[in-house]
């Protein structure tokens, strides 16, 4: 039914996907928890509209450079909206002008940059059903894999728990089991599964020190092969424990709006992102009625059109979540899996 | 989880409770062996990454170096002032702020009609009818420093001390530490969501530079955060040099704070409103000019910033009297932080040029500002042995300065310099809609009023020709046994004042610089530099013995002083 995919993110600024600054003003703006770890994601629907939004985007640049080529005037590239020839006094918004302006000129847009082919068509009024249609590409609510903690005193350390790591394994098809904290014997405290760049005995963390550290170089195989940051310090906490070191890592900032004309504080807010480098994970299904798409011949039997999100890269920086406009957001997303033409992790070890 | 022993007090500080006994990073406690604050700087800069976070591709990024100290408060410890943390351990300038000062600056630029209207609404976003809202296309990534150098002298402490220099004795709050970045370089990253052309990114630059001008952060008022670079809204530049004691650092090592210029000007403000009306409208303008938080944060009319050209750091003395000392130049610099009318900016600007020529003449800046650099003035002084640093020295440097700011050329001048200060403050007064009232005056120990004050004068030969100094150390004035007249001293008297208690003299070598024709260019007069000091005694008589003798002294028993304020109604 479904080729299988994966995208991995990872964070090059906080990214804050919740409540929006300003519908709690004088509050703490939070972010979206799982609701078993505690720990950040991010949901599905915002992984599948920015897919969306980007194609549209290039909907809109193929419909604008065809316009053009079939001579036509096109609007000032700052207007927002356009008068509608037939009506001056309606304003359109840019991307409907231009729509209708390609269908006078039977200008087609290729099923390659068409976003509602994809991701399903949005709802138009007066047709059946709103007009909508199934999406050929699912996207799942992403989740952590990695977080890192910095605490002064000790380098930054990237905590995970067995419950995340096995949502990475179900979607990475990664074969080995999944790395947990373990009692030695009975009655004595459990051993940490840590891969450290340097010996140290403990770690603090908000919740107290982990001190019987258990130094396992396989961890570094949990780490997103074709990851960019490339953490060297690796701690596996039970799945209880998560939620609160979680909340030791966040990245939290305190903002102040200040009046308009002197510097001084109007109002207080503040919100909370996943901090920089982290990593999340999320899963893609795409229809069988898709060709598989090879980045080696990049060509498909029947020569119908396949899902490539990022052109013939599989690499890309992209926006999620709020707050945008002041720097949150900024991830690295590496789009992998079967339908890429990837073997599972490790597979081939 | 953990078999630890004593494992609370190996808690990093920063995951403690700000109590006393686990950690303060506000507190200055006097000889302790380690500050809170300082192991909690090297804690968290310890394992900080060493390499800086990148913005990614897609940001493009400038580099500014700052003049000073640096800091946005985090807002995440009660009571203590310390940076915002980043990726990596590092200090992060946020996007959010960076935002906010970007728009201020684009709305200004906007009204002055350099930019195009709606321009600040396409880059910021705007609000829309139906409480909707359009994002801008801008997005700024906030910034952090371009290398390690940020790590060092985190710790900063500020000691509030206006009471105690202008008004009583009584000390307010004493020392306090915050964690501020000292001169970094940040690169700072914007990014837009539709490609911009090159001249389009020029004009973001542009609006940065001008947000930059206001300064960074929080404390921009009092030299934080500004930029190595001259701009923003100017009212008063003028080149300065000077030499002094340096402030000492939690860990003993020096450091020359720009702020010393703001502190000494604000309270020189003081003094002079303080003598031309109540103290409390007195405090009501000086808080308007400065900024302060008397009924409610208001925010000053002027920032300051000194951008150092050469600054040396070096030890004085030995034992425990070796102290830190500074030998700078650079050029001050007050700015105006919002727009003003015209008459009030010429007011303005008229007052600020006073008020720091006011502190040139009669003072110094910094520690020890109210002596003469005892080093310069009196060298024996020195050869007894162990003897503590006293004074600072400070001139104008360069032509423009040396002409334009030299008001003093001649002893007689005092008296006109000073009814020029003041006639400055009054302008500003009734602008302000103040009236001036010449019969009243603050109840502070310096208030600058005819009742209060006394300016005393001599032209020396050159530095070592130096009177005061001596009274400071010994009798100014020898018994003669034979017809009755007793040793006059102040020596240790509340004139002199001691550790603890600010003294009511002040004692200053002021250079003479005298205008002559330039030989190349006639029409144009050409600064001097004499070898020649006008030596200044200002006193803020008390009611005590050693004052009273003090004055009988100065106005009937020696020819050397005249006494050029208040003076003589003719």
């Amino acid at each position: 039914m479904y080729h299988r995919a994966y995208g991995i993110i990872e964070t090059l600024a906080p990214l804050h996907v919740g409540a929006s600054a300003g519908e709690e003003t004088g509050n703490l703006n939070l972010i979206f928890r799982d609701q078993f770890t505690q720990t950040g994601i991010i949901p599905g629907s915002s992984i599948r509209g920015r897919f969306r939004a980007d194609m549209r985007l290039r909907r809109q640049q193929h419909l604008e450079a065809s316009l053009k080529a079939a001579g036509v005037d096109l609007p000032a590239a700052t207007a927002r909206k356009v008068s509608s020839p037939e009506d001056p006094k309606k304003r359109l918004p840019r991307l409907e002008w231009l729509e209708q302006e390609a269908e006078k000129q039977s200008i087609s847009v290729p099923e390659l940059v068409n976003e509602n082919h994809w991701y399903g068509h949005h709802a138009v009024t007066g047709q059946e059903d709103g007009g909508t249609t199934e999406a050929l590409v699912k996207f799942e609510y992403a989740s952590l894999v990695w977080i890192p903690v910095f605490c002064p005193g000790q380098p930054v350390v990237w905590v995970s728990c067995p419950r995340l790591l096995r949502r990475y394994k179900q979607i990475t098809g990664k074969p080995e089991p999944v790395l947990r904290p373990k009692a030695a014997a009975d009655g004595q405290p459990k051993q940490y599964p840590v891969k450290l760049r340097e010996h140290r005995d403990r770690l603090f963390f908000n919740l107290g020190f982990l001190d019987n550290l258990a130094e396992t170089p396989d961890l570094s195989n949990w780490v997103p092969k074709d990851s960019q940051i490339q953490p060297d310090n690796l701690v596996v906490v039970d799945d209880q424990d998560i939620s609160i070191i979680h909340d030791m890592a966040l990245y939290r900032q305190t903002r102040t709006k200040l009046e308009d004309d002197v510097k001084k504080v109007e109002n207080f807010f503040g919100f909370e992102a996943l901090p920089e480098d982290s990593i999340l994970i999320f899963p893609i299904a795409v229809k069988d009625s898709v060709p598989h798409y090879d980045r080696a011949s990049d060509a498909s039997a029947d020569g119908s059109a396949r899902w490539k999100p990022f052109k013939n890269r599989t690499l890309r920086e992209l926006y999620f979540g709020g707050l945008e406009s002041i720097g949150c957001g900024h991830c690295e997303v590496t789009l992998a899996g079967d339908y890429f033409g990837d073997t599972p992790d490790d597979a081939d070890a | 989880m953990s078999t630890l022993t004593d494992a609370a007090n190996k808690v990093p500080l920063m995951f403690r409770a700000q109590v006393e006994g686990r950690c303060q990073v506000q507190r200055l406690i006097p000889k302790a062996l380690e500050q809170d604050a300082e192991r909690w700087a090297d804690e968290w800069v310890d394992k900080a990454y060493p390499d800086a976070p990148n913005f990614g591709k897609d940001v493009q990024t400038r580099p500014y170096a700052l003049s000073w100290r640096f800091i946005t408060n985090s807002g995440q410890d009660d009571g203590v002032i310390r940076p915002v943390i980043g990726a990596r351990g590092w200090p992060f300038y946020p996007g959010s702020s960076m935002k906010g000062v970007f728009r201020q600056a684009a709305h200004q630029l906007e009204r002055a009609g350099e930019l195009k209207l709606g321009t600040c609404d396409r880059y910021c976003g705007e609000k829309l009818e139906n409480n909707d809202f359009r994002p801008g296309i801008l997005r700024f990534h906030g910034g952090y420093p371009t290398d390690t150098r940020w790590t060092q002298n985190l710790v900063d402490i500020v000691h509030p001390q206006q009471q105690w220099q202008v008004k009583s004795n009584d000390k307010e709050g004493g020392a306090f530490i915050q964690i501020s970045l000292y001169k970094p370089e940040l690169i700072v990253g914007i990014s837009s969501t539709t490609p911009l052309d090159d001249l389009e990114w020029e004009q973001i630059w542009h609006i940065w530079e001008t947000a930059l001008s206001l300064g960074l952060g929080c404390r921009v008022s009092a030299g934080y955060g500004q930029p190595q670079q001259r701009s923003g809204d100017i009212l008063y530049r003028t080149r300065l040099k000077g030499q002094g004691q340096a402030a000492k650092l939690v860990d003993g090592t020096g450091e020359f704070r720009p702020n010393v210029f703001r502190a000494a000007i604000r309270g020189h403000a003081l003094r002079i409103f303080g003598g031309l009306t109540n103290a409390d409208q007195a405090e009501g303008l000086v808080q308007d000019l400065f900024g302060g938080i008397r009924g409610g944060a208001t925010v000053g009319l002027l920032s300051m910033a000194f951008l150092d050209t050469q600054l040396e750091l070096d030890d004085f003395g030995q034992g425990s009297y070796s102290q830190p000392t500074y030998t700078v130049e650079g050029e001050l610099l007050w700015r105006l932080t919002r727009d003003l009318p015209q008459p009030q900016r010429q007011a303005l600007t008229k007052l600020i040029e006073a008020l720091t020529r006011f502190a040139m003449v009669f003072g110094g800046f910094g520690k020890s500002w109210r002596r003469a650099d005892h080093r310069l003035v009196y060298p024996d002084y020195y050869d007894q042995g162990y003897k503590p640093l006293i004074g600072c020295h400070w001139e104008w440097l360069g032509k423009r300065s040396q002409v334009r700011d030299v008001r003093v050329r001649k002893l007689e001048k005092v008296g006109d310099f000073i009814a020029e200060v003041r006639q400055a403050a009054k302008e500003w007064m009734q602008l302000q809609t103040r009236t001036p009232q010449l019969d009243t005056h603050a109840n502070w120990r310096e208030a600058w009023h005819p009742d209060k004050v006394q300016v005393w004068g001599r032209e020396t030969d050159g530095l070592e020709d130096c009177e005061a100094v001596r009274w400071l150390h010994g009798p100014y004035r020898e018994a003669i046994p034979s017809v009755g007249i007793p040793e006059g001293s102040i020596y240790r008297s509340s004139i002199t004042g001691q550790m603890g208690n600010v003294g009511r003299l002040w004692h200053r070598m002021y250079p003479k610089v005298r205008l002559v024709k330039d030989p190349e260019n006639p029409k144009k007069p050409m600064p001097l530099v004499t070898r020649q000091y006008f030596e200044l005694v200002t006193v803020f008589p008390d009611d005590s013995v050693e004052s009273e003798q003090l004055l009988g002294f100065l106005n009937g028993q020696q020819t050397l002083f005249k006494k050029l304020w208040p003076m003589p109604r003719h």
